[in-house]
């Protein structure tokens, strides 16, 4: 192509003439263009009627808000010979290209803000110098020239006293080609060649070197003798984020229509933590990320604007781009919700996240974007020497705070008084509770302080042709209480190859392989849940006997203190261990088919083969014992193919109207299994494989195979008019597996537009805001993983089994309704936003408004029974049909803001706050759903989501306090006028809480119970803070959120009137005869009142706000590092979750929802508490 | 030139599509309707899942106890979980086991509707064919006739009915249910007389027995008559010569079994099983007559000692009361509220010790060779032969160790009949139905078994499960819930 041009130059001038020039242009006045441009002779500058080439730059500079960086010899005594005109409608690199091109110039656009003035010699030797449009004539013809490119030997007209060589590196240790190199004070210099090498020529007196490069910080160095000056140059953070990864490419942020966040892997491995959901949680607006369990490889919640479905609704994830799939219905569910499919992922090597947040963003991927898309790019070589980085930290976990409990006496006393008040036995070893004093602390047995180390290391760089990115990382995080662990080996290679000048071939390839013993936290069961055994096992109990033995209640225990296994034991024996083996692999082909025309064709792979085991040792602690072992071995994978063709249509018409059209076929095919295996009474606990076990007939296999798949076509239409009129339209039909053949395939369209008001004459003038933006969107996804697979099928079971002649035979129906009506949920949003920048950029701010709307929702309509369908062995499930019925509305605001600046002396800050609020209702729905279980701790289901309310909210009874004395007791039951009736129980007494009679009967009953509050808050924030001074480096990021509640189900056992179980320190001031006053209830073992039903007593205010992240780093001088030989060393400590404001009296407030279940969010049933982590790295580029 | 091939293979990329075959990923894990009925063994498979509901706890396990013994007067519960209400007819429209009972008796109706619907284009043996089908019919049978006797009016699905159809349907006139029961039985009376190797499939005698019963239900004597005399004169069927042998499990299945639900014991434990759990419901709670410890949810009346005359076989069979030994171990009354437990699910056999102690062998008896001596007898009876009846319910009395009776008038052989049944069928589930047909219910449970709560019309019928009219508000309500 590039020859092509270079011979048809003067035909192709003529061509782009005739098509391009606007026209108010007369003919006549380029005429003259006719002479080949730069032929003529630069007048000197003395008589130089024109301007000087320099001058127009400076008034394009003011008038474009950028700014050029040129040579000054390139510009030396060129001048414009007339008047240069221009109009601001017009592009500035057209303006360029007409009025360098007269002088044998051109230029490169490094950003969004800079060009570079370059000499033309120059850029065809570097051959990467690439105009972006074709130059075109103007009516201001150039007619100076002075053939002095800087760079030839030529230009360097001066006496030579000294040599001088060096190479320049970038801060993240690379070679940085083109910078460029003067003599201070003067104007000759030169630039470094592809290796960042240079050598230059001064004399006698010439002392300082000035080095500058777009997007860095000029450096000045004085020569002092030295032959040798290597230098490293520092990113300028003004020009961060300037391109956005959209679904199927990326977009300049200016011209972006939709709603996406971005952000840079940089930032998200400020927070040392193992996952990029993790890293993600308060730094972006719209993005509302929750922890289910401080576990090492635990899982997170991640919504994007708002709360949709009524199950599950993560957001889609893009890995390389492949589209990621999980099942949603595993039948290990538990495991698989709780562990985190990202932690397979290193950060280190992210490159970049962006969340697409609004339809006409998320549209491009259709049926499985309703819950917000998250794209990952991963770290790509780039053109130049090879860079080697390590970067490691190494640091310590320690909880981040205890509950407080009572000691032993505390709990003798409690149980004395639990005991003697139901009129039962108490335990003869309680008889002088003061004597037993402190105990056991139970969470000191089992919390410790954890090590934690990551380490990393890449090697990148490539030729003009082929670059790579190789690395290697591992990561080892300890969990804070022991028994738990997680680490993982990460390997990485990515290749861009350019094959011939119209192939390139891309791979990226990523291989992991993760492992976690897992403390089973059986959602905090109090029988299985560590940390809730840990809580609530009594502290007059030992960890070891004095043989070493574990320690347990004996017979004369049992009944006072539960049956509450030893904490220490459970999790020294736990065997979970969960291995993840995991290849994702991308490999892309790209065709220049035409200068406007690109296909490219693609082939993901995700492959992650699982090994789940599990193992329940015997064990004997007291009288609490197990005699039976019990092995389960589970492997499941998941095979993930997708290939996908795109082709890309990208042009630009009269130099106004840009144009790019993007059409695509994918097709996608994912297939899990699993098999797993069971058995029981091994002979040892030392033997925990299957076959250890008994043998026929308590061995016990199970399986199974599913898939679902995809055919896609998808299309999307840029345009743009004059840079400042933009419209972007997206269609997307999805064809999938899940549904019947009636609804197979859906179409789901977004169109969004944007008027980039700063780039209208009318707000040229104003000299502060250098971009605004106003955005549009509307759109339609969908969701379809709500159903599980095969929901299209009635199926027939087996096992309706019946016995012929003492024989039995088994019995096959069917056991599912399906509906061959059913189609995706479908959800519509509206977004409206604004881009806003201000000051030179440094302010900006972004701002958007949304409407979310979800759709033909996929609930469960129950179906009579007398239909007859079955779908258990113990007829007693309720039969429904899957249908769309349901609706869910998320209005909300977003709102990012941050500011940038760097001071003369070398400060440079960045502040950046963002904030998301909405609104979360339920517009319909025909039967409300129960949710929010707890298992077997007391309060059974805490939410109920209905029509008119948001999802999830919490249901139960109102308190009133408590009762102080019999007269009120006596008044509430003389309330109703029925002989028999009480107002909430015969039992009830002085010290029992009193509950809200709602309805008004008189008696408390189920109608009492009434809503309470929603987990969802009414605003999540964030805000960061990144401080550079001399090498220094603080970077801080706060996070909250506001407006929501929290279920502590903790307490429901810890301040209940019952015993057998240890309490919360405030129960030691609970509701006596002699301590009327209290509001903590009394201890009464048979709890008569109930009072530990599911009620706002245990409701609690989530807010919080979190230092999440803080890093003080220090970067060592270059003087130093060169002396090591590396580019650059920095050093580091930082601090998570150091410092939390909240009133939430459990162990952490960010709770998200520990079955990933939309109606189980807000319950803390005692997870595994989160940690606060110090540590210490250091990175090096060699 | 390549890049025109490249062109060209990426313009047929683009333009190929995938069949639409890929979109089609049915279940792997399970059959799907579209793959199923193909062979003859989908067929034997799906006819066995109706046998499978008969087994259900509020199917024939359970269910003859809560509707047919605990509502009468000869037994009683006190367990609130279970059938408390049903003894004192407090029962509501939201009573759980009622609508268990319900479910299981649906699910018969609605399987063998589906067999009848997709069997028959199955190419197989058609006299295979046959059988599978009149077993389906009389699976049918068996299920309408315990709707039609609990709910009384019933929506009536004769065929395999879609959503739409499921919705829209009402409940119909007694009249009709029982006519669809006839048809039913009628159609059975094809199958085999028996069908060796298989016991506990529906049998000629089966269907006949059922529709002899039918008929006396609905005060037809003459066909009840009939019927009853065809299954006598097969020739098949005769009366152990100990009542006993009714529930031991070697002799299950016997000569005097017309037609009983079928369990194993040994097939796992506490969880989902082919085993009998009827021991442990009935067995005295407490004890070790059961290895389960067993949970005396059903009990005998107090009363219920004072039906016997004297001499009677069938009391040590039917009671545990003070005195009575098993296992070499007395009987304790204090291990029920009345002193009594009920023996017969027990006391056959030597305590059956499992995995989880529960699933016992024992069959549940649903229609003896003693039953139809009695329809026969109660018939003719009505149909003014009161001496012929005398025959065969002497048959009944002699097997018990009693003395003949004879020369009754009309009016005694009813009594003589009403006392025969009490007995014979004590814990079987005929007893409240009796007492309907023959308009006894007010005198014998309201009157002399003291339960106030007891009122007509109300609790003749039990109510219909109110959940299910919240989902089909064309569903009435039985008068009185």
């Amino acid at each position: 192509m590039k020859k092509f041009l270079q011979r048809s130059a003067p035909w192709l001038f003529l061509a782009i003439m005739l098509v391009a020039v606007s026209p108010p242009v007369s003919y006549g006045q380029y005429a003259s263009a006719k002479h080949p441009a730069g032929r003529a002779l630069a007048q000197p500058a003395a008589d130089a009627p024109g301007t000087a080439l320099k001058e127009v730059l400076t008034t394009l500079e003011k008038s474009y808000h950028v700014s050029f960086n040129y040579d000054d010899d390139v510009l030396y005594g060129v001048y414009v010979k007339d008047k240069f005109n221009w109009s601001k409608s017009e592009k500035l690199e057209k303006v360029l290209a007409r009025l360098l091109t007269n002088f044998q110039m051109t230029f490169q656009r490094i950003d969004r803000y800079n060009y570079l003035i370059l000499a033309k010699a120059r850029a065809n030797q570097k051959e990467s110098a690439a105009l972006s449009v074709p130059p075109t004539i103007g009516d201001g013809l150039g007619s100076g020239y002075e053939p002095r490119a800087m760079n030839s030997p030529a230009s360097l007209r001066v006496p030579v006293d000294l040599i001088i060589s060096g190479t320049v590196t970038a801060d993240d240790g690379g070679a940085l080609p083109g910078v460029n190199v003067l003599v201070k004070g003067t104007t000759r210099g030169t630039t470094t060649d592809s290796n960042g090498k240079y050598t230059l020529n001064i004399t006698e007196g010439e002392n300082v070197l000035v080095f500058s490069f777009i997007g860095y910080n000029t450096v000045e160095l004085a020569v002092e003798n030295q032959s040798t000056i290597d230098v490293v140059m520092e990113t300028d953070i003004l020009t961060l984020n300037e391109v956005v990864v959209v679904g199927y490419g990326v977009q300049e942020h200016k011209d972006v229509t939709g709603a996406v966040g971005s952000i840079k892997g940089e930032k998200l491995v400020q927070s040392a933590v193992p996952s990029v959901d993790q890293a993600l949680q308060g730094r972006m607006s719209g993005v509302y990320v929750t922890s289910n369990s401080g576990e090492p490889g635990g899982g997170l919640s991640m919504r994007v604007r708002g709360i949709g479905g009524l199950g599950v609704s993560e957001p889609l994830y893009v890995i390389d781009g492949v589209i990621i799939t999980y099942s949603a219905s595993s039948s290990y569910g538990y495991r698989e919700s709780a562990n985190n499919p990202l932690a397979t992922l290193n950060m280190s090597d992210i490159e970049t996240i962006s969340v697409l947040k609004d339809a006409s963003a998320s549209a491009i991927y259709g049926a499985r974007a309703g819950n917000g898309v998250v794209i990952i790019t991963t770290k790509r070589g780039k053109t130049g020497a090879p860079k080697l980085n390590f970067e490691s930290y190494v640091g310590v976990q320690k909880v981040a705070k205890k509950l407080d409990v009572m000691n032993a006496s505390e709990y003798a006393a409690f149980s004395n008084d639990a005991r003697s008040a139901a009129g039962l036995a108490t335990n003869a070893k309680f008889a002088n509770p003061s004597s037993l004093g402190e105990g056991t602390d139970w969470q000191d047995a089992i919390f410790r302080s954890a090590p934690m180390q990551n380490y990393q290391l890449s090697l990148s760089g490539g030729s003009e042709n082929n670059q790579y990115y190789i690395s290697a990382g591992y990561m080892k995080q300890d969990g804070i209480i022991i028994g738990s662990t997680f680490d993982r080996y990460s390997l990485k290679l990515n290749l861009d190859n350019k094959v011939t000048n119209w192939l390139k071939i891309r791979n990226s390839l990523t291989l992991s392989r993760s492992y976690n013993q897992s403390l089973t936290n059986n959602n905090g069961d109090r029988y299985a849940g560590i940390v809730a055994q840990a809580l609530r096992r009594s502290p007059t109990l030992d960890v070891y006997n004095g043989d070493g033995s574990w320690a347990g209640p004996d017979a004369s225990d049992t009944p006072f203190v539960g049956l509450i296994n030893n904490p220490v034991m459970l999790a020294t024996l736990n065997y979970e261990p969960n291995e993840r083996i995991r290849a994702l692999e991308n490999l892309s082909a790209e065709v220049t088919l035409h200068k406007t025309l690109t296909f490219q064709t693609s082939l993901g792979v995700d492959y992650i083969l699982t090994n789940y085991d599990k193992f329940k040792s015997t064990f004997v602690e007291g009288t609490l014992s197990n005699a039976k072992a019990e092995a389960t071995s589970t492997k499941s994978t998941l095979a993930n193919l997708l290939a996908e063709n795109t082709l890309t249509y990208k042009n630009t018409f009269r130099g106004q109207h840009a144009l790019e059209v993007l059409a695509g076929y994918t097709a996608q095919l994912s297939t899990s299994e699993y098999v797993s295996a069971l058995s029981f009474f091994h002979l040892t606990n030392e033997l925990k494989t299957i076959d250890a076990g008994q043998p026929d007939p308590t061995r016990l296999a199970s399986g199974g195979t599913s898939q679902t798949s995809y055919v896609s076509l998808l299309g999307r239409v840029n345009y743009s008019f004059k840079d400042r009129y933009l419209l972007t339209a997206n269609i997307r039909r999805d064809g999938s597996s899940v549904f019947t053949s009636a609804n197979k395939y859906a179409v789901f369209p977004s169109f969004s537009a944007g008027w980039r008001i700063s780039e209208e004459n009318f707000m040229k003038s104003n000299n502060f805001i250098d971009d605004l933006k106003l955005r549009a969107s509307w759109g339609q996804v969908g969701i379809d993983g709500s159903l599980g697979i095969g929901t299209e099928y009635s199926t027939i079971a087996s096992g309706y089994k019946y016995n012929f002649g003492h024989t039995v035979v088994n019995g096959m129906m069917g056991n599912r309704v399906a509906n061959p009506s059913l189609k995706w949920e479908t959800v519509t949003q509206s977004d409206v936003g604004i881009d806003v920048g201000l000051f030179d950029n440094r302010l900006s701010v972004t701002a958007d408004y949304f409407v979310k709307r979800y759709e033909n929702m996929i609930t469960k309509k129950a179906l009579p029974i007398y239909a007859g369908m079955v779908s258990d062995a113990w007829y007693e499930d309720v039969i429904s049909q899957p249908i769309n019925s349901a609706t869910v509305e998320n209005k909300g605001l977003e709102l990012a803001v941050s500011y940038q600046n760097r001071t003369s002396g070398g400060f440079a800050y960045s502040i950046g706050a963002n904030m998301t609020t909405f609104k979360n209702s339920v517009i319909k729905l025909e039967e409300d759903i129960i949710g929010g279980g707890v298992g077997n701790t007391d309060p059974g289901n805490l939410t109920r989501t209905k029509q008119g309310r948001s999802i999830g909210e919490f249901y139960g009874f109102v308190t009133d306090g408590i009762f102080h004395t019999q007269a009120e007791v006596d008044a509430a039951n003389a309330l109703s006028p029925e002989a028999g009736v009480y107002y909430q129980s015969v039992g009830t007494a002085p010290g029992d809480i009193r509950y809200k009679d709602l309805d008004g009967n008189n008696t408390i009953t189920d109608a009492d119970r009434a809503y309470l509050g929603s987990p969802l808050p009414d605003l999540s924030y964030g805000f960061s803070g990144n401080f550079e001074y001399k090498g220094f480096n603080l970077d801080i990021l706060f996070q909250g959120v506001h407006g929501n509640m929290i279920m502590n189900v903790n307490r429901y056992v810890l301040e209940s009137s019952t015993d057998g179980e240890n309490k919360a320190i405030g129960m030691v001031n609970r509701w006596t005869e002699t301590n009327p006053d209290s509001n903590f209830p009394r201890a009464i073992a048979t709890d008569p009142n109930n009072n530990d039903r599911a009620s706002d007593r245990y409701l609690e205010d989530g807010a919080y706000l979190r230092l999440k992240n803080i890093q003080l780093g220090y970067t060592l001088p270059k003087a130093i590092t060169q002396k090591l030989r590396l580019s650059n060393v920095k050093v580091y400590l930082a601090a998570q979750n150091l410092w939390t404001v909240t009133n939430y009296s459990g162990y952490n407030p960010d709770i998200g929802t520990a079955t990933q279940n939309n109606t189980s969010y807000g319950i803390d049933n005692t997870i595994y508490p989160n940690s606060i982590t110090f540590l210490g790295g250091l990175n090096i580029g060699l | 030139m390549k890049r025109i091939y490249l062109i060209a293979s990426a313009i047929l990329l683009f333009t190929t599509r995938c069949s639409d075959d890929f979109l089609v990923r049915a279940p792997q894990n399970q059959i799907t309707t579209e793959s199923f009925w193909k062979t003859d063994q989908d067929a034997i498979l799906a006819v066995n899942s109706i046998y499978d509901a008969l087994q259900t706890d509020m199917g024939y396990r359970l269910g003859g106890f809560m509707f047919g013994d605990i509502p009468g007067d000869d037994m009683a519960c006190f367990d609130g979980e279970w059938f408390v209400a049903h003894d004192n007819f407090t029962v509501n429209s939201g009573n759980l086991q009622v609508k268990r009972a319900w479910r299981a008796w649906w699910a018969g109706v609605a399987r063998a509707n589906v067999v009848l619907n997709r069997v028959p284009p199955i190419e197989m043996d058609e006299t295979l064919k046959q059988r599978l089908l009149g077993e389906a019919k009389f699976l049918r049978g068996v299920s309408y006739f315990n709707i039609v006797t609990i709910w009384g009016d019933a929506p009536l699905m004769d065929h395999e009915m879609n959503n739409e159809e499921i919705f829209a349907v009402t409940r119909q006139p007694q009249a009709e249910i029982w006519a669809q029961v006839e048809q039913d039985f009628l159609d059975a009376e094809a199958l085999p007389t028996s069908i060796p190797g298989e016991e506990g499939r529906a049998t000629k005698g089966a269907a006949k027995a059922f529709l002899s019963r039918t008929y006396l239900y609905q005060g037809k004597y003459q066909q009840a008559a009939d019927k009853a005399k065809e299954v006598i004169d097969m020739g098949v069927y005769a009366l152990h010569d100990e009542y006993i042998k009714n529930y031991q499990t070697q002799h299950e299945n016997g000569v005097e079994s017309v037609f009983e639900v079928q369990f194993v014991a040994g097939t796992g434990g506490w969880g989902n099983n082919e085993g009998n759990w009827v021991p442990s419901y009935s067995g005295p709670s407490g004890s070790s007559y059961v290895a389960s410890g067993a949970w005396g949810i059903v009990v005998p009346s107090a009363s219920s000692k004072n039906i016997y005359e004297a001499n009677d076989k069938r009391r040590a069979v039917n009671l545990f009361e003070e005195g009575s030994v098993y296992n070499n171990i007395p009987y304790d009354p204090k291990w029920s509220q009345t002193g009594l437990s009920l023996a017969k699910y027990i006391v056959g056999d030597l305590p059956v010790i499992t995995e989880g102690a529960i699933d016992a062998e024992r069959n549940m008896p649903i229609i003896r060779y003693a039953e139809v001596l009695l329809i026969y007898a109660e018939a003719l009876n009505e149909l003014n032969q009161t001496a012929t009846a005398e025959l065969y319910l002497n048959q009944v009395r002699h097997r018990a160790g009693l003395d003949d009776l004879s020369g009754l008038s009309q009016d005694a052989f009813r009594q003589a009949i009403m006392q025969e049944r009490r007995v014979e069928f004590f814990g079987e589930g005929h007893r409240f139905f009796d007492l309907r047909r023959w308009g006894k219910l007010k005198e014998y449970v309201h009157d002399i078994a003291n339960k106030e709560n007891y009122i007509e019309p109300k609790n003749l019928y039990f109510p219909i499960p109110q959940d299910e009219r919240d989902l089909n508000p064309g569903l009435a309500q039985n008068t009185g819930y």
